[in-house]
């Protein structure tokens, strides 16, 4: 109790208060003061504020829930308890905002004199009600806590000054200075210009084990116009551009000029146990059941690597990674068992493995494809691959497509020729529901095999896409059809019963939405990236998307993949298998409201679709 | 309140009104009855805590209160006030949570008192069970200062226990908790529990149980 009884501690309304955001952040005699300003109204479901009639104070939602709609109607904002908003504030970019109880409602007014003075006196609190949501939400995508070493600039580690050596330079002479200089590779240097690398295993397969004389020149047995990578890339690219091409040594170039060099085991020093590795892991594993027993680690790993800081997105291309690879050493052992492949072909991945956005609990999606050469006899053995590897994926915990998008499908394991025949009929007289069923395709990736078939069916069907106004409007239909559980923070939008009730499908409902968004803005402009933050840039790049618009959307995209990542690891942390499925009460206030920020903008961008689109709906 | 009652309420005014020794307590029995219209009525939700259950045996030990305007609950009116006791706390300290020590830097009850006349002037007192709360309150003005204290009140208790009667549902014990009753009217549930605490909770109670049209907060 309260020392002066005329001011006393009003603890249920302070307590309350403190968990508000962003009351919570307030000194504690602050909000003790702020609560004594505090005048409690209770409203019946269906009653409306609006700023013209309204007095004008900071509404806190004590229970119940308030719905912000717009003059015509449409929804702005859902509150909860706990969340608060300022009729008057939000009027004024918009006329005739109003604010309607939904439910019977107990609301904390706090009036105009005390919201001000909090507001002129703090911070952050005044930030909290004055910055718009867009800008709320990108802070939340953009900032978090960094540990990660894999993030970090690659600067950081990179050997200047390396070692290099004109061409001409005998091989004796080049050993002698790499053992001076403790060194494991040099670089073949004609003035400024990079010709190639030379490492100790060349030194030892390339010279020694062939027996060439001690003054041969370097430029003999270097490995010509090798591969590198920008200062300016981070940890994670370099090794993933290691594993990926199987080589220890890049050089580093800033502008065009080589500039140092980084080594698999400078990037071992600075990090191991990580999944990026699990990469070169499986590719040396013999048979299906060491696969799978590396990949039963995974949602271990995954919880590792995000307490350890690792961003959604990365986390998504190194899972994307790990697949293809875990795809690739299938296909090559079943290679050695069916003998090799009768013409060239082309492994195909759809979906979220097509725009290296996967996570745990992916299924598969696969095609593949094949030179038109192929005989029906050949058609045989490509038949015997898919099951093979689709089996193997499946052991490997990728389960089969409920949808049968694989490559044991007939219809996804087609010559070129055949492939776009199929191409031209989905795009020609196109059904949503089979617009549904196959937009999935449209995120192709080569995984394993020749490339450039799979560049060429990727040409013919952006062509395809492209100039089809009808096509586009089918798949913007198809694309409205599923829009953000939008009142989430209250009963209505979540499952009401089942296995998920209280859930909703984060994936469904969060991520797919924007990914189709993008999706169909670059199939309608013939755009080549399949990865959505690539396509969004590319959007913005070609001037399709606002710069605003392009970073909101990546900024949902980013924040919502990240709660869905995290609730995942707390799945994973309690027992459970990783799913798409959330409860949102049991988010903290801060990522319920981001994500409701997130869901706003997806929404935004829908009903601007929905007119873009319309002339051919 | 129906027109007999009030008339009832305003004859033992004016026989009390004269020998009330107090002029807080004088002023109380003065002041005019609400008109009825429940918008411009100010209500005052009281509660106190008490070392038991008997107005002649036991003792008040603290009183909270908090006024409504135009129904809206203004905290800013919100009160507080420990009383010094004469006789120990009792059984009670363990339940409220208060030691002997404590409640002794509380100040005299007649203080208390005249506090809280001077708040609730003309205004209709709410209480969730007004037996017990406004038996200890006539109680202490009547030995205080020889009169009792017949102000117009409301009781939320009585209010749900007659809905609760007239739509037949059940009545299990604990229904008419203050907490219990809360809940059914969607109310958030509070951990505080002391004297203001459950004063505010009532006020809530009873907007709930009264809510109508909008009302609005008036601006300061």
């Amino acid at each position: 109790m309260n020392a002066d009884p005329r001011l006393p501690e009003i603890q249920s309304v302070a307590s309350f208060l403190r968990d508000c955001l962003p009351f919570g952040e307030l000194p504690e005699d602050t909000r003790r003061d702020t609560a004594r300003r505090i005048q409690i109204t209770y409203l019946r479901k269906g009653e409306q504020i609006r700023a013209s009639s309204a007095a004008y104070a900071l509404r806190i939602v004590r229970s119940g829930a308030v719905e912000i709609r717009s003059e015509d109607r449409q929804l702005l904002d859902r509150l909860g308890e706990g969340e608060s908003f300022n009729i008057h504030g939000l009027d004024l970019g918009s006329e005739g905002v109003v604010a309607e109880t939904i439910e019977d409602t107990l609301l904390y007014q706090l009036p105009r004199p005390a919201y001000e003075a909090l507001r002129a006196q703090f911070r952050d609190f005044d930030r909290h009600f004055h910055s718009q949501r867009n800008r709320r939400l990108r802070r939340a995508a953009r900032y978090r806590p960094d540990t990660n070493l894999l993030t970090e600039p690659l600067a950081n580690l990179v050997t200047r000054d390396p070692l290099a050596l004109p061409p001409q330079t005998h091989l004796q002479e080049a050993a002698r200075a790499m053992s001076e200089r403790r060194v494991s590779s040099l670089l073949v240097k004609d003035g400024e210009q990079l010709l190639g690398i030379v490492t100790d295993r060349d030194l030892r397969s390339r010279a020694l084990a062939r027996g060439l004389p001690v003054h041969t020149p370097i430029r003999d047995i270097m490995t010509r116009d090798p591969k590198r990578i920008e200062l300016d890339a981070s940890v994670f690219d370099a090794v993933l551009a290691m594993t990926r091409e199987g080589i220890h040594h890049l050089p580093v170039q800033e502008g065009g000029r080589v500039v140092g060099i980084i080594t698999s085991s400078d990037l071992m020093l600075a990090r191991e146990n990580d999944p990026v590795y699990l990469v070169q892991h499986l590719s040396r594993q013999q048979d299906t059941e060491s696969l799978a027993a590396i990949t039963a680690s995974l949602p271990s790993l995954m919880v590792q690597a995000v307490r350890g800081g690792m961003r959604a997105h990365q986390l998504s291309r190194v899972l994307t990674a790990i697949s293809d690879a875990a795809t690739c050493r299938l296909i090559e052992l079943a290679t050695e068992k069916l003998g090799p492949a009768p013409v060239p072909f082309c492994w195909l991945g759809f979906g979220s493995q097509g725009r290296g956005e996967q996570l745990i609990g992916a299924d598969q999606d696969n095609g593949l494809l094949i030179d038109n050469r192929a005989t029906t006899n050949d058609m045989d053995w490509f038949h015997r691959l898919a099951t093979f590897v689709c089996d193997g994926l499946n052991a490997c915990g990728y389960p089969y497509c409920n949808g049968k998008v694989m490559a044991t499908t007939e219809r996804w394991r087609q010559p070129l020729g055949e492939w776009r025949r199929t191409v031209d009929d989905w795009t020609h007289a196109p059904t949503p529901e089979a617009v549904m069923r196959v937009s999935i395709f449209f995120d192709l990736r080569s995984i394993y095999g020749d490339a450039h078939l799979c560049d060429q069916l990727q040409q013919h069907m952006l062509a395809r896409t492209r100039r089809d106004t009808i096509f586009q409007a089918a798949l913007a239909a198809n694309v409205l059809e599923q829009t953000p559980p939008l009142g989430i923070f209250r009963r209505f939008l979540v499952e009401r019963n089942g296995e998920h009730r209280d859930e909703f499908d984060v994936k469904k409902r969060g991520v797919l939405p924007i990914v189709d968004l993008a999706r169909i803005h670059a199939l309608a402009h013939g755009l080549p990236a399949v990865n959505t933050r690539e396509r969004l840039q590319q959007l913005v790049d070609a001037r399709i998307l606002t710069i605003g618009d392009g970073r909101n959307l990546q900024d949902a995209y980013d924040t919502i993949q990240q709660i869905r990542v995290e609730n995942q690891c707390r799945q994973v942390t309690a027992g459970h298998h990783a799913s798409n499925y959330l409860n949102p009460d049991e988010l903290p206030d801060l990522e319920r409201k981001h994500l409701k920020d997130a869901f706003t903008v997806v929404h935004d961008a829908q009903e601007a679709m929905r007119s873009h689109f319309r002339q051919g709906l | 309140m129906d027109w007999p009652a009030l008339l009832w309420l305003g004859l033992k005014r004016r026989w009390w009104r004269g020998r009330a020794r107090h002029p807080a307590l004088r002023r109380a029995l003065t002041a005019p009855l609400p008109a009825g219209d429940a918008v411009n009525t100010r209500y005052v939700a009281v509660d106190l805590e008490t070392t038991g259950l008997s107005p002649e045996r036991d003792e008040i030990a603290s009183i909270g209160w908090v006024a409504i305007e135009q129904g809206c609950i203004l905290l800013e009116t919100a009160r507080h006030y420990r009383v010094r006791l004469e006789k120990d706390v009792g059984q009670s300290a363990i339940y409220h949570q208060l030691t002997d020590s404590e409640l002794q830097q509380g100040e005299p009850l007649p203080i208390v008192l005249a506090r809280l006349l001077e708040a609730i002037d003309g205004s209709v007192l709410i209480f969730h069970n007004a037996q017990l709360d406004m038996g200890f309150l006539n109680r202490a003005c009547r030995s205080l200062w020889g009169a009792p204290l017949p102000v117009p009140f409301e009781d939320t208790m009585q209010l749900e226990s007659r809905r609760l009667i007239r739509q037949q549902e059940g009545m299990p014990a604990g229904a008419l908790r203050l907490f219990q009753c809360r809940r059914r009217y969607g109310l958030p549930d509070v951990a505080a529990h002391d004297a203001l605490g459950d004063a505010i909770a009532t006020a809530e109670l009873w907007l709930a149980m009264n809510a109508g049209g909008y009302r609005e907060c008036s601006e300061q």
